[in-house]
């Protein structure tokens, strides 16, 4: 089987894979280095349960052939807790929660992440609009637009 | 009161910290070295004869691995409420003879990866002699439509009768007496969950000849059961592993994808994978009921609603599933949460060649919720009576017989209005304010204790 | 998809001679988030793919009056082109964050209706479109030709050169969701007043309302040449209505779409009427 070896950073951490042609970037994450908190929602760009960061965009790991981000840096919610510690979004997503099922919530975190990397005081309309293309079943997303507010302040401090 | 350690407090969840942390494990998490993956061939047409099914070019294809057919399977049918006697059995694990919906499964390609097996899937020829299908509840019962189940009706039998019947008082005499008589029809598409997680099972073959199962299912022993009356083994040869479902609300309780992967992981002696695409969640997996709900009411001049004459048509799609009990819940459901000495109800389980509806989130009941409460906006429109008003006139009390003749116990409707609507701003005037669920038949001017009566 | 190659050519050269050679066996991505989702849903079995992303193609030029969007600019950086109000209004819309990240306006124009939002606001704005080899046509006859199954297919669109608006512009999208909705129907407006009061020139463009984004040119005759009003926007929403080919599909029903662009094709012209007065 035809196989290309990409190169890139994840995580911080410099990262060589082997895989097919057209292996996603989420099918990598998942399989080839058993990082499974990359979901597989939808497989259409539809659900945003893929959401990763590459060079700091928020991007949907499951249409994106890994081959396309030689070189590039890709950031997963594996990667957003520091020396053991949780993030302040992670931190705000449990103490609100804002996950039930589980499975939109590393999509969502991510996707808030993007958000507040750019701006650190976004009001709940820009909440909205940040997350707008991750889809949750379970919490009706007032949790979720609460625990990111609360990630702002605990940020701010 | 005594002091009470959790109830009250504001508890974190147990799995919030998985969750957040994207550590918390789901069946597609699952890998086993050597693992197959699944993929499912389904019926293009609606309803059909299978004449031929063709694989010869999808097992040629390299890397497919083995193909799993109705043959392969020891029991092929699948009725999940056969355990409570429901019947007869109706569905096949993997269609033979016939299908019955567009997406009904037929036969599997297992292969190394999940592209392989995909493709494969592409290669399978299927012969299919197309029928008329029958594509509406109403259809479904007219003497012209194709009859589309074996036991010759295009509906459940309940008892000899091709419906569910509630009888109560005698409503035909009460909507002769009414003061009023509202008609509603009320029609509901099915439902699709739409869990963000998909259907998924892993099956591994243990080495003294059981199977591992991961599965996503709500119903863990359901499936295990199920499976095992499937497979004609004991239920110890099976080890079902459950855990976190990415959502389900009723979805995921059919046993929908154990059966064919543990076949095929003990055809092949491998760990095989089945993941659901979001195509087959949505067009595949069981949905709520479609129904159509016919509302006859009979109402008096002071607001009681004295009669309800009720005939329903629920959509159960291709197969029973949970469409007969959920048809009897609704059933009993029809009068909501009021007191109405006489109620008439005819409801069908409907069989098309649709997609097989199931359960979801109080399936049955909620579809009845939705009529009569427009129902109830209807009659306040029509009798130019408030709409807190009608309500709480008509809520049942303690101690009331309801029409599937169960007394009334632990009644608080009329007091959960109440705090409704101070919640809400609305102030009631003082003659509902004073209501409460134990007060009598003489304050409220309504309805029968005892026996089913008509108080007119 | 058992790919076996995935073609990443560094220039438009190096795009079309792989096209040239492999000629519909190649499947073209340019964001992916049209071909992609197609591949993983096992609709199509490709061989050979080639990628766009490092192509060169995504430059973007802002002239005096016009501005230089190349293929693969993706629809974050369109959101901001202020120049091209309309425009940037519809890539906004379009999905979400991450989706616009990686979604392209080139591809855009490939999307099948009801998707393909920024088709509306580039016709609304004469927008042109450049193929590799020199050819320009103007979108309206890009989407003529991919109708009618003639070359513009098989060509590498390298770049749309989008004139400033003379007029005011407005673009307006019905869709069931507030936000990441596919579009009912997309109403893209430009309006032209004189120093007379009197429409010189209008451009009313619908999207999803057709086989692909078109021109509601009756509709601008209402207009032109009239002291536009209140009566005037309702008769040309209503020529607009009549004009356009809508279709059913899951997200509506063509008798829903053509009333809607009724609905919105007067809006979008009361509002650009509004901005005009306003000013």
């Amino acid at each position: 089987m035809d196989t290309t070896t990409v190169t890139f950073t994840l995580n911080g951490t410099t990262t060589a894979l082997a895989v097919s042609p057209l292996t996603t970037l989420r099918t990598a994450l998942r399989e080839n280095l058993h990082l499974s908190a990359t979901k597989a929602g939808c497989s259409q760009g539809g659900c945003g349960s893929c959401t990763v960061l590459v060079d700091g965009e928020p991007t949907l790991s499951c249409l994106l052939p890994l081959a396309l981000i030689e070189g590039q840096e890709v950031t997963t919610l594996e990667g957003l807790s520091t020396r053991g510690g949780l993030h302040p979004l992670q931190e705000a997503f449990y103490d609100r929660f804002a996950a039930q099922c589980g499975y939109c919530t590393p999509g969502m975190i991510m996707a808030a992440k993007a958000l507040l990397d750019r701006n650190a005081q976004p009001t709940r309309e820009e909440i909205r609009e940040a997350l707008v293309g991750n889809l949750c079943r379970c919490t009706g997303y007032l949790p979720i637009l609460e625990a990111v507010e609360d990630a702002a302040r605990r940020l701010s401090q | 009161m005594k002091q009470l350690g959790i109830v009250g407090q504001s508890v974190k969840r147990r799995d919030g910290l998985g969750h957040v942390t994207g550590q918390t494990q789901y069946v597609d998490d699952v890998f086993y070295p050597g693992m197959l993956w699944l993929r499912m061939v389904r019926s293009p047409v609606a309803r059909g004869a299978i004449r031929r099914i063709d694989t010869a070019r999808a097992e040629a294809l390299p890397g497919v691995v083995a193909i799993v057919s109705a043959g392969d399977v020891p029991n092929n049918w699948y009725t999940i409420l056969g355990l409570i006697g429901v019947g007869p059995p109706d569905e096949p694990v993997l269609a033979h003879e016939e299908v019955m919906y567009q997406g009904e499964p037929i036969c599997a390609v297992v292969a190394e990866t999940e592209d392989i097996a995909n493709e494969a899937t592409s290669l399978v020829k299927l012969d299919i002699e197309e029928l008329e299908p029958v594509l509406d509840v109403e259809y479904a019962l007219n003497a012209e439509a194709p009859v589309i189940k074996k036991w010759g009706s295009n509906t459940f039998i309940y008892d000899g009768m091709n419906h569910r019947r509630l009888r109560f008082g005698d409503v035909d005499a009460a909507l002769k007496q009414a003061d009023f008589v509202v008609d509603g029809t009320y029609r509901l598409s099915p439902i699709e969950h739409v869990p963000l997680e998909t259907h998924c099972c892993v099956v591994k073959p243990e080495p003294d000849g059981r199977l591992t199962v991961h599965t996503n299912t709500q119903a863990l022993y359901f499936s295990m059961d199920n499976t095992a009356i499937i497979l004609q083994c004991p239920s110890n040869q099976l080890r079902f592993l459950g855990g976190t479902v990415g959502g389900g609300f009723g979805g995921k309780v059919d046993v929908i994808t154990e059966p064919v992967t543990c076949i095929a992981a003990l055809k092949t002696r491998r760990p095989v994978k089945w993941r659901w695409t979001r195509r087959e969640e949505f067009q595949n997996s069981s949905t709520r009921a479609g129904v159509k709900m016919e509302y006859r009411d009979g109402v008096m001049r002071d607001g009681r609603i004295i009669a309800r004459k009720v005939r329903s048509l629920q959509d159960a799609g291709a197969y029973h599933r949970h469409s007969p009990y959920g048809a009897q819940k609704h059933m009993a459901n029809v009068g909501g949460p009021y007191s109405i000495p006489n109620v008439w109800a005819d409801v069908y389980c409907v069989y098309t060649n649709r997609q097989p509806s199931s359960a979801m989130r109080g399936f049955g009941v909620m579809e009845a919720s939705f009529a009569i409460e427009v129902q109830m906006e209807k009659i306040a429109r029509t009798i130019g009576m408030d709409s807190w008003e009608l309500r709480m006139i008509n809520a049942y009390r303690n101690g009331q017989m309801r029409p599937v003749r169960k007394v009334v116990e632990d009644a608080a409707l009329v007091e959960t209005l109440q705090a409704a609507a101070e919640l809400a701003g609305h102030e009631l005037p003082a003659h509902l304010r004073a209501m409460h669920s134990n007060d009598t038949g003489e304050q409220t001017g309504n309805h029968a204790y005892g026996g089913g009566g008509s108080r007119l | 998809m058992t790919v076996t190659t995935l073609f990443t050519p560094r220039s438009a050269d190096e795009a079309v001679d792989l096209m040239r050679r492999h000629g519909s066996d190649l499947v073209v991505l340019a964001g992916g988030t049209i071909m992609m989702p197609m591949i993983n849903d096992g609709a199509l079995f490709p061989r050979q793919v080639m990628s766009l992303r490092r192509a060169g193609l995504d430059g973007l030029h802002t002239a005096n009056d016009h501005v230089e969007i190349g293929a693969t600019a993706n629809l974050a950086r369109v959101a901001e082109v202020n120049a091209l109000p309309p425009l940037a209004e519809a890539a906004r819309t379009v999905g979400g964050p991450a989706l616009r990240t990686m979604a392209t306006i080139g591809g855009n124009l490939f999307a099948h209706p009801p998707h393909g939002d920024l088709g509306a606001p580039l016709l609304a704005l004469d927008a042109e479109v450049q193929l590799a080899g020199g050819r320009v046509l103007a979108l309206e006859d890009f989407y003529a030709e991919r109708a009618s199954g003639s070359r513009a297919g098989t060509e590498l669109v390298t770049a749309l050169r989008v004139p400033r608006p003379q007029g005011q512009s407005v673009y307006l999208k019905c869709g069931r969701r507030q936000g990441n909705t596919t579009s009912v129907i997309a109403v893209a407006v430009q309006v032209m007043i004189g120093s007379d009061g009197t429409c010189s020139d209008a451009r009313i463009a619908l999207g999803a309302a057709a086989s692909h984004p078109m021109r509601a040119r009756r509709a601008e005759e209402q207009l032109r040449g009239r002291l536009p009003d209140g009566e005037i926007c309702a008769a040309a929403a209503e020529e607009a209505m009549a004009e356009c080919e809508p279709f059913t599909d899951a997200i509506a029903s063509d008798w829903y779409r053509r009333k809607m662009i009724g609905v919105y094709v007067r809006r979008a012209l009361e509002a650009t009427l509004s901005i005009h007065v306003g000013q």
